[in-house]
């Protein structure tokens, strides 16, 4: 008898433990529902509120080509009403229950959510799985939408010097690749597309096995699943969803060019330089892409470290600059450096001492210590990241969109603890020192309009 | 025994999760330190955080006629090296153990942030403590901060945004301290020195008038101590002087900004209502349902779900020490401004005119009360807010009494706040964008 309350005891116990230590990087669950629809739960008891999120596996590089900012633009239809919500009642539902919500299109998903009180959730569910499948595409709403997301387009991106860069930059990083094409579309495109494009798209791609549904906040598993099997678990799952295929970069081409391009903007006041290259991205290759995470953290994690500390504050080569890698992408990932300056002439010296301080890395490379110390420091932001509701959320959709699996996110500490000094070593040679990616590296400067200057020079 | 034990500690933990999640807001102990300095505190053990926010009263409206931008110039010249740390063991001291520190000027305020994991409190009061009484100024640090500052203030004198609101403060508040540019001007920035930080820090940095709101993972004992820490060495007494109130805007003026963008911004402004007004309750219903509550307020219905003129368009109450204001602000495609502008004009009519109804008033209160705890869901920002409720001069118990207010807003008391935001129609408006002239000849011809 003694023996047994013990064991009781124990399981008892081992079942509670998870609940008061640090397990996971976030203390997630996941789950399926039979119709194939996959369940990340993050619980977070802070207060009576959840964050409910839905993402498809598909996004603006899954479009049809000559159609691109499509999934944008339905995804601004998805508000428009079903068979049995008016046209605009699904955000009026959702504030009047003391919620908010919003939508958002990348490159590789699309996803939509509401904060709300837990006590809401089921309707947001039901609410959610209802537009999923019964979305009511008149031509007045379509019409309607275009010439927002029109206006959409001009203000986000044609009013702004920098967007306008970036639109012109990346068709020269992705040679034949859908990530050239910026997510809301080009303009012509968007005029384009038929009320049958539409349709069509939502036939392709919106379904509950083509879906991720991801809960944060003061809720269990268990509960979230009782409530999804009632509403998304009722629709029926496809059977194909087209392969989500990102057309290889002609490496033959871009290999050995050395590109270097230069855009004035009369919106620009100073000198903006930039090179980009591609790079694996996390799902290609988690673990070169933790040793970029790593080497950032060392070389660029502050305004102390060797990067800043060096060429900023003790040589003053530039006004700011910086390193960073976008790798939370299906397909190549950019890792890219940058700075700003006064004078174009500053440049030619800049890039010389970088180049320099790179060097000093290649010869010696990166100290155990360096290593240990950027891991623990990003392990510590692990925790602070938990501190929110929506930026677990987030992260797991956009991840587990883009190729990740729930495991490798809920590990994320334990991935990055294996890590080794040869690994990050092999990365900085292969990828920073060297360009081993499928493109050359692509420099760029944004700068002040020179027509005026070089009028006057002539005069 | 052990099976009670069970019992008891299951019991507990049950109990414990009830208590939680029946409270909407966390609740807030006006506490006193040993030494005297008052602060708020809300516990939260949701994660081992711990968030400090505070503010001493004198910013940007401090800032001499002579020296504007000084405020603003020391929010970014703290944290760089304090007493036996140079600037880089500083940085790397915070950066190590993931401390974040930031300040930031504003027109009445000066205010600091200090988020750390709990294990690392004791080494974070200390940073923030030197950096408050011996912060380093070096004369490279200082050149340095000062070429960053002007090169990112010449790239934003040519944004929409800065020009709007430029533009919009010097044509509303006239003479008024704040019609103050925040950052300065590239001249004003070029001629401040170390010793006008040192005067602002020597005349602001003190007790009197410091407020602060401590968030987290934290006891009150563990509070109190912190607290004093940090704040204790600091002098008694501020300089600080209240400026006075703005009452007489010049409104019903217009101005226009060449931009050659395809986009017309627009931002128009006229006196609002303060947060201890006794229609401050019905001017946030109004302002929900007239422009503030995105897809449901009766703007964004006629500007976008209608007639597809635009992104988005909103309206704001804008509270401030010694202005408050009715903010509304869009934007367009050059050739749909006028009627982007009738429109705009038809819809505050309607509102003005026609009201709203009982069931848009009650959906409105039900997001109004209902979507507070949203707001409240990080370390952050729980400590940002308590804070925000004290620069306002507002009990503790505001959230609650808030809610109260809202809820007891009639159709009447909308009708007389409305009537108070809009007036008769007049606003103050700058229009950023392509010139018009230009564009009306283009198409004539």
């Amino acid at each position: 008898m003694a023996i047994l309350n013990l064991f009781r005891f124990l399981t008892l116990f081992i079942v509670l433990l998870p609940v008061t230590t640090y397990a996971g990087t976030f203390n997630a669950q996941y789950d399926r529902l039979d119709n194939g629809m996959e369940i990340v739960v993050i619980p977070n008891h802070r207060a009576p509120v959840v964050h409910h999120m839905v993402f498809y596996k598909t996004g603006a590089a899954d479009e049809q080509w000559g159609k691109s900012g499509i999934a944008h633009l339905f995804e601004h239809l998805m508000f428009r009403g079903t068979k049995t919500l008016k046209d605009g009642e699904f955000s009026k539902t959702v504030a009047r229950l003391g919620g908010r919500d919003n939508a958002f299109t990348s490159q590789d998903c699309t996803s939509y959510h509401q904060s709300i009180n837990k006590d809401h959730l089921e309707k947001m569910m039901a609410m959610e799985a209802d537009r999923m499948i019964n979305l009511d595409l008149s031509k007045d709403n379509i019409e309607k939408e275009r010439q927002v997301v029109i206006e959409e387009r001009k203000q986000r991106l044609e009013n702004n010097p920098f967007a306008r860069f970036y639109e012109r930059l990346n068709p020269l990083l992705y040679t034949n690749h859908p990530y050239s094409i910026p997510t809301i579309g080009w303009l012509h495109e968007i005029e384009s597309y038929t009320e049958d494009d539409i349709k069509k798209f939502y036939q392709k791609w919106y379904a509950p096995n083509n879906a991720i549904l991801v809960v944060s906040g003061d809720i269990s598993l268990k509960e979230v699943k009782l409530m999804a099997e009632k509403t998304y678990g009722a629709l029926s799952p496809k059977g194909y969803f087209p392969p989500r295929e990102r057309p290889q970069i002609p490496e033959n081409l871009t290999k050995n060019m050395s590109i270097s391009t230069t855009f004035s903007d009369p919106q620009i006041s100073q000198f903006y330089w930039q090179t980009h290259r591609l790079v694996p991205s996390h799902s290609m290759d988690l673990k070169t892409s933790m040793a970029f995470d790593i080497i950032i953290e060392i070389l660029d994690g502050n305004e102390a470290s060797p990067l800043y500390k060096t060429l900023i504050k003790e040589k003053g080569k530039a006004i700011s600059t910086g390193i960073s890698y976008d790798g939370s992408k299906l397909d190549w990932g950019v890792l890219s450096f940058s700075a700003v300056f006064n004078k174009e002439t500053e440049i030619n010296d800049f890039k010389t001492a970088l180049e320099t301080l790179l060097k000093t890395y290649a010869e010696k490379g990166f100290t155990q210590e360096d290593i240990n110390n950027a891991k623990a420091k990003m392990t510590d932001r692990l925790i602070l990241m938990r501190d929110d509701l929506t930026s677990p959320a987030y992260i797991f959709g956009k991840s587990m969109t883009s190729g990740l699996t729930f495991d490798e996110i809920e590990n994320w500490h334990l991935h990055l603890e294996q890590v080794t000094k040869e690994d990050i070593d092999h990365v900085f040679q292969n990828y920073i020192l060297n360009s081993n990616g499928p493109n050359s590296i692509v420099e760029a400067i944004l700068m002040p309009e020179t027509k005026d200057k070089k009028e006057q020079e002539e005069l | 025994m052990k099976k009670h034990f069970l019992s008891i500690f299951l019991l507990i933990l049950l109990s414990f999760t009830t208590i939680k999640t029946s409270n909407a807001y966390q609740a807030v102990q006006t506490l006193t330190t040993d030494s005297g300095i008052d602060f708020w505190l809300t516990e939260d053990k949701t994660v081992p955080v711990i968030a400090i926010n505070f503010a001493f009263s004198g910013g940007i409206t401090a800032d001499p006629s002579d020296k504007l931008g000084r405020a603003s110039l020391l929010s970014s010249m703290l944290a760089q090296g304090a007493d036996d740390l140079n600037e880089n063991d500083f940085q790397k001291m915070l950066a190590d153990h993931s401390i974040s520190m930031h300040f930031s000027a504003h027109r009445d305020h000066f205010i600091g942030s200090l988020t750390t994991l709990t294990k690392y409190q004791d080494l974070a009061a200390s940073l923030l403590k030197k950096t408050l009484l011996k912060p380093h100024f070096s004369p490279k640090t200082f050149d340095r901060i000062k070429q960053e500052t002007i090169a990112s203030l010449r790239q934003k004198q040519k944004t929409p945004s800065w020009l709007l609101w430029r533009n919009f403060n010097d044509f509303y508040y006239e003479d008024h301290p704040y019609t103050k540019p925040g950052q300065g001007t590239i001249e004003t920035i070029e001629a401040l020195n170390i010793a006008d930080l040192e005067d602002f820090m020597h005349d602001y940095f003190a007790q009197q008038y410091l407020k602060i709101s401590i968030v987290g993972d934290i006891t009150t004992k563990d509070a109190k101590k912190l607290i004093d820490t940090i704040f204790s060495d600091l002098k008694k007494t501020s300089k600080y002087q209240e400026i006075e109130a703005f009452s007489s805007p010049s409104i019903n003026q217009n101005k226009h900004i060449t931009l050659d963008i395809p986009q017309t911004f627009i931002l128009m402004g006229r006196p609002g209502l303060g947060k201890k007004d006794p229609d401050w309750a019905a001017a946030i219903v109004a302002n929900y349902l007239i422009g503030g509550g995105s897809f449901n307020s009766l703007l964004m219905e006629k500007v976008r779900t209608e007639k597809s003129l635009s992104y988005g368009i909103s309206s704001s109450l804008l509270t401030q020490n010694f202005a408050d204001l009715f903010i509304i602000q869009t934007s367009t495609s050059v050739d749909k401004y006028e009627e982007m502008r009738k429109t705009i004009t038809q819809a505050l009519n309607e509102a003005l005119r026609t009201g709203f109804t009982h069931e848009e008033i009650e959906n409105a209160k039900s997001y109004l009360i209902g979507s507070l705890p949203l707001s409240l869901t990080s370390t952050n920002s729980i400590a940002n807010a308590y804070l925000n409720i004290q620069l306002d001069g507002l009990p503790a118990t505001y959230l609650q009494e808030r809610a109260n207010a809202i809820n007891a807003v009639t159709q009447n008391d909308l009708k007389r706040a409305t009537a108070r935001l809009l007036g008769d129609l007049s606003f103050t408006s700058i229009t950023v964008g392509q010139d018009r002239k230009t564009i009306e000849s283009e198409q004539a011809n």
